[in-house]
């Protein structure tokens, strides 16, 4: 009689220990989700900010590309040859993951010209701009500016990607048009 | 036979304590996790408020007070400042935008009165300020907020401004 009353507590106990284990899966499956959000809010909010200096730059400048470039390179202390310098190998087979980015020449499929000039900013896990070409290799971040020279109005597109798990994932987009002034004569 | 039963006992009492340990240890590991995962959570969520709040405030006066020749740059309180200058009845008005004793205060004054920077109102706190004029209409303005987080803000105005 005993024996029987314990064998029942301990199945009574393995199966409250099975749905606290099973809670444990879901809060654990929780707690990671609301981190990955946490972390997605804080990158797509940099990303957002930093889009908008640099169309804040190119809108001073006049939609004129030498000109946003001169001046990112003057505040940012950047040379003109880094924000040139392509997205490093590394970082860029993390682009073919999706459909979007199959394109052989990344860069190529941004730009929707030929003629299109685009530079790149890169910046660590912590939002620090990178200033060193040697350092792009290491960067968890990039924003890219696409920039279509059309005759009424400067055209530029903005992308900023993180490159993290081995994908590249897009965090924000803009696009920037600035209409050239004109005096009727 | 007697000793059998017992030893048999002392196991089933090892067994249940042992789960019941089990049960109470992966409590407190989830409990951990979780309130580690919150702290988390709440820190970038203050990060980000933060951050969006000083960079919507600047940007917003910026747009708001942009008019012809109405921004200048001049030393007050703990640096430079920002001065926003518009008519309102017929009367000059300055608005100034500065850092005091940690904070990033605005001050609304007649432009021929001069107030002490304690006179102006707090908006947040902030460690460091710094404004600079980088083109007719493009202003840099670097932001330590009270958490440490440095902020890069880039505005364009559309108007011009006076030579600081």
């Amino acid at each position: 009689m005993k024996n029987s009353r314990s064998g029942l507590f301990l199945i009574e106990f393995l199966i409250a220990l099975l749905f606290f284990s099973l809670a444990c899966a879901v809060c654990i499956q929780l707690f990671v989700s609301s981190y990955l959000l946490s972390c997605n809010s804080v990158n797509k909010n940099h990303a957002c900010m930093w889009a908008e200096n640099v169309a804040e730059i190119y809108s001073a400048s006049g939609g004129d590309y030498n000109s946003t470039l001169t001046m990112l390179s003057n505040t940012e202390k950047l040379s003109s040859s880094d924000l040139k310098a392509a997205i490093p190998k590394n970082l860029s087979s993390f682009l073919s993951s999706d459909s979007q980015k199959q394109s052989k020449d990344f860069t190529a499929s941004l730009a929707k010209n030929n003629s299109d000039q685009i530079f790149y900013l890169y910046f660590d896990k912590n939002w620090n701009l990178l200033h060193q070409s040697k350092d792009f290799s290491a960067a968890y971040f990039t924003l890219i500016l696409s920039d279509q020279n059309i005759s009424d109005f400067s055209n530029a597109d903005l992308y900023v990607y993180s490159f993290r798990n081995h994908s590249a994932d897009l965090l924000y987009s803009l696009s920037i048009k600035k209409y050239h002034q004109k005096t009727l004569s | 036979m007697n000793n059998h039963k017992q030893s048999h006992h002392y196991i089933d009492i090892l067994f249940v304590i042992t789960l019941l340990g089990t049960f109470i240890i992966s409590s407190i590991l989830l409990l951990i996790m979780g309130l580690h995962i919150y702290q988390n959570s709440v820190r970038s969520m203050n990060l980000n408020y933060d951050t969006r709040t000083a960079f919507a405030y600047i940007t917003e006066k910026f747009q708001q007070l942009d008019t012809d020749n109405s921004v200048s740059i001049r030393p007050f309180g703990d640096g430079d400042a920002v001065f926003f200058h518009q008519q309102i009845n017929n009367s000059d008005y300055q608005t100034c935008l500065y850092l005091d004793k940690g904070e990033l205060k605005e001050l609304l004054t007649k432009s021929d009165v001069t107030l002490s920077p304690s006179a102006g109102q707090n908006i947040f706190p902030c460690k460091a300020l710094q404004f600079t004029r980088l083109s007719d209409d493009l202003y840099h303005i670097t932001i330590i907020s009270g958490e440490g987080q440095k902020l890069s803000v880039y505005i364009s105005t559309h108007s011009g401004g006076i030579q600081s």
